[in-house]
C-alpha cells in the first residue's frame, strides 16, 4: 500500500515549491532533510483524500482479499513460515476454497456422484449448501426503499448455483420440443452465442485475475473441449438432469466429430482416466459439479451466466464493452443487460 | 393466560413423542408451546422418578426467567424448586427436586462442556430454534450426535416458522426419513398483506405517510411501524405527531387523537413500558377513538408482544450485526430484511383480531430482492468463544463438524488464530491446560486470559471488577426490553462472586497493589495480555488510527472518554456503523506490546508499514538503552524480572 504512495524523487510535483537539489544529498543532515520533505509531501497527499475515502479504501482492500490469499502471500514473501490457524484446519481436512461442514464420503471423486441423488429431488443437499466466503458488508445508502438500492448479495453457494443451472437446463429441454422454425432460429442463436462465449470468458479471466479471485467463477470458464469428456459423460449418465438429445443444441454430427478429435488426442483410455482423477484432485468436487452442470447448458444460457457474473461482480457490460465505475454509472449509461437493448 | 388448545391433540402428539427420539414442533409465537409443551413432557416423562430432568432452552435469559416463573405459577409450585431456571451467573434450581428447568441455550452448551453426554436430562427441548442463535445451532449439532450415543434421550426442536423442513431433514435419522413434524395449533388471525405499486424513493417518508393514511381511513386498532434505529425512530415519532396534530386541528370530528411511542433497546425501562399503555381515549364521548402507534426496531419482531396491534407497517429494513473475519470488524448496518422476517412482522398484526400489513415495497421486489431467511447467527458472528467451548467439549474436527449451516472457513481460521496466540490452543489445535481453565470462565477468551494472568500484575481484584462489569453488557439490552429492573437483573455483585469462585477453583489469587499509580499501569499491562490482537496505532495528527495488521482506518468512538489521543490504543470492539469506530479503548505503550505479546508483535513476520516502523523504533531504542547501561536496571526492567520469575 505504502509502496505506491512513495513519491518519485524526480517528479515535478516534488520540485515544486522546494529548493532544487543540485547534487544528490550526501551528509546525514541532508538525508534527514530529504526524508522529512518526503514525509511531508506524502502527508499532504493523504490529506487531500478525505478521511471517509481512506476508510472506505482500506476497508475494500481488506475485504477483497481472503485470509487464505493473505496467508499465501505472506508465506511466499517469506515473512511467515505458514499460517498456524490455516495449517490446523488443513490437518482437519480443510482445503482453501471448500466450505466447512460434514461430508458423508471421504473427499475423493465419489462425492460428486453421490450428490446427484439430492439434485434429483430438486433440493440441493445441505452438505454442499454451506458458504465458502464470509457474508459481505454492504452499506445501504440513504433512505431508498427496497427495489431501488443495492442489496448485499449473500455469497452464492455452489449448491445454489448448481440448482439455478439445473433449472436453466430443464427449461432448455422444454424448448427443444418446439416446432421446426423455432428450432432453426434457436440453432442460429446458439451458434452466435457460442461465438461470443469465448471473448466473454476471456474477459472474465482478465477481470478475475486482476481482482485476484479465481475460485468463485472457475466453472464459468469451462468449455467442452477442455473438460475430460469421459468425466462429463459419467456425470451426465448419473445426472439428475437429463441431457437434451441435441447436446447444446448443436447437431449430433458436430459433437461426434469433436468427440473423435478429442479422443484422437488422447488415444489411451488410461491417460484419460488419469487426467480425470488429476482433475478431481485439483478441483473441489463442488467445482467439478458446477462445471459439468454448466457445460450441460445451452450456449445462450452459459453466455447469460458469464455476462451476469461480469455485470454483478465487476460492473462490466459485455455489450457496451466497458466497465462502469459504480452501479449508478451503469444504470445511467448502460441501456440494459441484454443484447437487444444495445441495438 | 394458559392457551386453550385441546388436550386431546396434545395427547396424540405425546404418543408420537414417546415413539420418536427426535421430533420437530412448529407453532406460532403465542401458541403457548413454550409454556405448555414442557409441562406435558414433564408429566409424561416423569423424569424425577429416574433422577433426571427436562430442559427447555431459550435464546434469551429474560425469557428463561419469565417463562419459568409463569410455568411455576401455572403448576402452582414454587419457582426454583420443582420448576426452575438457569442462566449465566444465576442458578435457580434445586438439585434432586427440580424436574423442569428453563435455561438459556448458552447455559446448556456450557453444561455440555463438563458433561458431554448431558446425563442429567431425560428430554431436551430446544425452543425458538427458528431464531438460529449461535448456541442453539451448536446444540443442534451436538444433540444430533448425542442422540446416537444416548438412545434414552428425547429431543424436541420447537420452531415458530415454516422453516421446519430444514430441521426435519437435519435430524432425519437417514437422509430419506426426515424427523417427524407436529404442529401446535396457533391462535393467530388472518393478516391481509398490501404492497406498494412502485418502489419507494424514501422509506421513512413513505412509512410516515402510511401511518397517517391508516389513522385517517382505517378502523380502530393500534399500529406497529418497524424502523431501523434510535435516531430514525425518534425522528419519525416527531414527524408523525406533528402531522397527526395537524389532521386533528383541520378535522377534529373525523380524526381521533394519536400517541406515538418509540421502542428500541437503549431506551430506559420506564419509557419502554409506555408501549403497553392503552391508546388515548376519544376527545368527546361520541368522537373518533384514539390510536396508539409504536415505532420500533426489530425487537418487536420476535421477542416482544404488544396487544392491540392491528396494523403493521413494514419498510423492509433492519440493522443487522455481521462479523467479517477479513478485517475483524463487527458491522451494524441497515440492510433489507428476509422474507421470513417480513412474514414474522406481518404476523404481529394478527394477534388480537384480523389485521393488515402494509409492505412499503412491491410484491415483485419482495420475491426477488429479499433473501429467504435471515442469516443464522453462526454465519454472522465471531466464533472464538464458541470454538474454545467446542474444543473443550472434545470436538476435535471443527472442519467437518455437522453444522446446520457451516460458518465461513475464514471465521474459523480467525478463531483458531486468536486462541493459539492466547495460548489456549497449541499448534496442533489441542486444548492447553491454560485453555482448559479459560474455557471454565463464562467469558470471552480475551477476558478470561486477562483475568488469569492478572495476579502476576498484582491487580486481580481490580480485573475481576472490570470483567464483571464488561461481561454483562450484552444482556443489558434485554433487561431494558423486558422492563425489569436492570439493577436487580444485572447483579454485578452476583457476577463478581461467581467469577471469583471460578478463580478460586483454579487458584487464581486475588491481589491488589496499594500504590495506585503503579496499579493503574499494571491494570493496563494485564489488559495487553488479553487484548493484544486488538490494538490500533495513531497515524498523523488528525485522530486517525490504523488497526494493527489489518490496516483499517478507524476513529475513536465518541463515547470513549479519552481526553488525549495516545499513540497506541487497545480496544474492546471494532464496529462499523456510520463509520468505522473502535470502542472501549485504553492507552497502552508499545514497549508492553513487544514485551507481553512478543509472538504477535514479532517484527520479522510483521507486515510492512508505518506501524512496523514505529515498533522498530521502540525496539531499537530499547536495545540501545540496554547496551548503553549494560543491565536492565530501568523501571521496566525491574517489573519484567519480577514477573518472569
Amino acid at each position: 500500500m505504502s509502496g505506491d504512495d512513495e513519491d518519485d524523487y524526480l517528479s515535478d510535483k516534488f520540485l515544486l515549491g522546494t529548493v532544487p537539489a543540485a547534487a544528490p544529498p550526501k551528509t546525514y543532515a541532508q538525508l534527514r532533510k530529504e526524508a522529512d520533505r518526503k514525509a511531508k509531501l506524502k502527508n499532504e497527499q493523504n490529506r487531500t483524500k478525505s478521511r471517509r475515502q481512506r476508510e472506505v479504501e482500506a476497508r475494500e482492500e481488506g475485504l477483497s482479499k481472503s485470509l487464505f490469499e493473505r496467508a499465501k502471500e505472506e508465506e511466499d514473501a517469506g515473512v511467515s513460515s505458514g499460517n498456524k490457524a490455516l495449517s490446523m484446519m488443513m490437518k482437519m481436512g480443510f482445503k482453501p476454497g471448500q466450505s466447512l461442514g460434514k461430508v458423508d464420503e471421504p473427499l475423493v471423486v465419489s462425492p460428486v456422484f453421490e450428490d446427484k441423488s439430492d439434485a434429483q429431488s430438486g433440493a440441493p443437499s445441505t452438505k454442499l449448501g454451506h458458504i465458502v466466503t464470509p457474508i459481505p458488508l454492504n452499506e445501504w445508502t440513504g433512505k431508498k426503499g427496497i427495489g431501488l438500492g443495492k442489496r448485499a448479495r449473500s455469497p452464492s453457494t455452489p449448491a445454489e448455483r448448481v440448482a439455478k443451472m439445473a433449472k436453466m437446463a430443464k427449461e432448455a429441454e422444454e424448448i427443444s420440443h418446439q416446432d421446426y422454425r423455432n428450432r432453426a432460429r434457436r440453432d442460429y442463436e446458439e451458434k452466435r452465442a457460442e461465438g461470443r462465449l469465448g471473448p466473454a470468458q476471456r474477459t472474465c479471466v482478465t477481470l478475475d485475475e486482476a481482482a485476484g479471485k479465481p475460485v468463485e467463477s472457475l466453472y464459468l470458464l469451462c468449455n467442452a473441449d477442455s473438460f475430460p469428456p469421459s468425466l462429463l459423460e459419467t456425470l451426465t449418465m448419473r445426472g439428475a438432469v437429463g441431457l437434451p438429445h441435441e447436446y447444446h443444441g448443436e447437431p449430433i454430427q458436430v459433437r461426434l466429430r469433436r468427440q473423435m478429435r478429442a479422443d484422437a488426442l488422447q488415444p489411451l483410455e488410461n491417460s484419460e482416466r488419469e487426467n480425470e482423477s488429476a482433475l478431481a484432485e485439483t478441483f473441489s468436487p463442488e467445482l467439478i459439479d458446477e462445471a459439468s452442470q454448466f457445460l450441460r447448458l445451452q450456449a445462450q444460457d452459459r453466455l447469460r451466466l458469464v455476462l451476469a457474473y461480469l455485470r454483478d461482480n465487476y460492473g462490466y457490460c459485455f455489450w457496451c464493452g466497458m466497465q462502469f465505475e459504480d452501479e449508478e454509472g451503469m444504470e445511467n449509461q448502460c441501456p440494459g443487460p441484454d443484447e437487444e437493448s444495445h441495438d | 393466560m394458559a392457551p386453550s388448545f385441546t388436550l386431546r391433540r396434545v395427547t396424540d402428539d405425546l404418543a408420537q413423542f414417546s415413539e420418536n427420539q427426535i421430533i420437530v414442533m412448529v407453532g406460532e409465537t403465542g401458541s403457548g408451546k413454550t409454556t405448555q409443551i414442557p409441562q406435558f413432557v414433564a408429566y409424561s416423562d416423569l423424569p424425577h422418578t429416574r433422577g433426571k430432568l427436562v430442559a427447555c432452552t431459550q435464546p434469551r435469559r429474560v425469557a428463561a426467567m419469565s417463562v419459568a416463573k409463569r410455568v411455576a405459577d401455572e403448576m402452582d409450585v414454587q419457582l426454583g424448586r420443582h420448576v426452575g431456571y438457569s442462566i449465566r451467573f444465576e442458578d435457580m434450581t434445586e438439585p434432586g427436586t427440580t424436574f423442569l428447568k428453563y435455561m438459556t441455550d448458552g447455559m446448556l452448551l456450557r453444561e455440555a462442556m463438563n458433561d458431554p453426554d448431558l446425563q442429567r436430562y431425560s428430554t431436551i427441548i430446544l425452543d425458538e430454534a427458528h431464531e438460529r442463535t449461535l448456541a442453539t445451532d451448536i446444540l443442534m449439532g451436538l444433540l444430533k450426535s448425542l442422540a446416537k450415543r444416548r438412545k434414552d434421550l428425547k429431543i424436541i426442536v420447537m420452531s415458530a416458522t415454516l422453516d421446519a423442513l430444514k430441521f426435519q431433514k437435519y435430524f432425519g435419522l437417514a437422509s430419506e426419513s426426515p424427523a417427524p413434524l407436529f404442529k401446535v395449533p396457533g391462535r393467530t388471525h388472518p393478516v391481509e398483506v398490501f404492497y406498494t405499486q412502485e418502489p419507494e424513493p424514501d422509506y421513512v417518508e413513505a412509512a410516515i405517510r402510511t401511518v397517517l393514511m391508516i389513522h385517517r381511513a382505517e378502523d380502530p386498532g393500534d399500529i406497529l411501524l418497524f424502523l431501523t434505529g434510535e435516531e430514525e425512530i425518534e425522528d419519525a415519532c416527531r414527524k408523525i405527531k406533528l402531522e397527526a396534530d395537524d389532521l386533528v386541528n383541520q378535522d377534529p370530528d373525523s380524526v381521533g387523537p394519536l400517541v406515538c411511542i418509540p421502542l428500541y433497546s437503549s431506551l430506559p425501562p420506564q419509557q419502554q413500558q409506555r408501549i403497553f399503555d392503552p391508546p388515548p381515549s376519544a376527545r368527546a364521548a361520541d368522537g373518533p377513538p384514539g390510536r396508539k402507534v409504536v415505532v420500533s426496531t426489530n425487537i418487536a419482531e420476535t421477542s416482544l408482544t404488544i396487544d392491540g396491534i392491528v396494523y403493521v407497517v413494514d419498510p423492509g429494513f433492519s440493522k443487522q450485526k455481521v462479523y467479517n473475519p477479513r478485517i475483524r470488524v463487527e458491522s451494524l448496518l441497515v440492510s433489507p430484511i428476509s422474507k421470513a422476517s417480513a412474514q414474522q412482522r406481518a404476523g404481529r398484526a394478527g394477534r388480537t383480531r384480523p389485521g393488515k400489513c402494509f409492505r412499503l415495497y412491491t410484491e415483485k421486489d419482495f420475491m426477488s430482492e429479499l433473501e429467504e431467511q435471515t442469516h443464522p447467527e453462526i454465519l454472522r458472528s465471531n466464533l472464538s468463544n464458541t470454538v474454545l467451548e467446542l474444543v473443550k467439549l472434545g470436538i476435535k474436527d471443527l472442519v467437518r463438524f455437522d453444522y446446520v449451516d457451516a460458518p465461513a472457513p475464514e471465521t474459523l481460521m480467525r478463531a483458531l488464530e486468536l486462541l493459539n496466540y492466547l495460548a489456549a490452543l497449541d499448534d496442533e489445535g489441542s486444548l492447553t491446560p491454560l485453555g482448559a481453565i479459560m474455557a471454565e470462565f463464562p467469558l470471552d477468551p480475551q477476558l478470561a486470559k486477562m483475568l488469569i494472568v492478572s495476579p502476576e500484575f498484582k491487580c486481580s481484584n481490580e480485573m475481576l471488577t472490570i470483567t464483571s462489569m464488561m461481561s454483562d453488557k450484552h444482556d443489558k439490552n434485554w433487561t431494558w426490553t423486558h422492563y425489569l429492573s436492570q439493577r436487580a437483573l444485572m447483579q454485578a455483585d452476583n457476577v463478581r462472586a461467581q467469577l471469583q469462585r471460578t478463580m478460586e477453583k483454579f487458584d487464581v489469587e486475588l491481589v491488589s497493589l496499594s500504590d495506585e499509580r503503579k496499579l493503574f499501569v499494571n491494570i493496563r499491562q494485564a489488559l495487553v495480555c488479553g487484548f493484544f490482537m486488538q490494538v490500533a496505532h495513531k497515524e498523523g495528527e488528525k485522530g486517525n488510527y490504523l488497526t494493527v495488521k489489518d490496516n483499517q482506518v478507524v476513529a475513536l468512538h465518541p463515547s470513549c472518554g479519552l481526553d488525549s489521543q495516545p499513540e497506541w490504543v487497545l480496544f474492546n470492539e471494532f464496529v462499523l456503523t456510520t463509520r468505522p469506530y473502535i470502542r472501549t479503548v485504553s492507552d497502552v505503550k508499545a514497549e508492553w506490546l513487544i514485551e507481553f505479546a512478543a509472538n504477535y508483535f514479532d517484527l520479522a513476520s510483521f507486515p510492512d508499514g508505518e506501524t512496523k516502523r514505529a515498533l522498530q523504533r521502540v525496539v531499537n531504542k530499547r536495545a540501545g538503552k540496554a547496551a548503553g547501561r549494560g543491565d536492565d536496571s530501568g523501571a521496566d526492567g525491574r517489573d519484567k524480572k519480577k514477573r518472569k520469575k
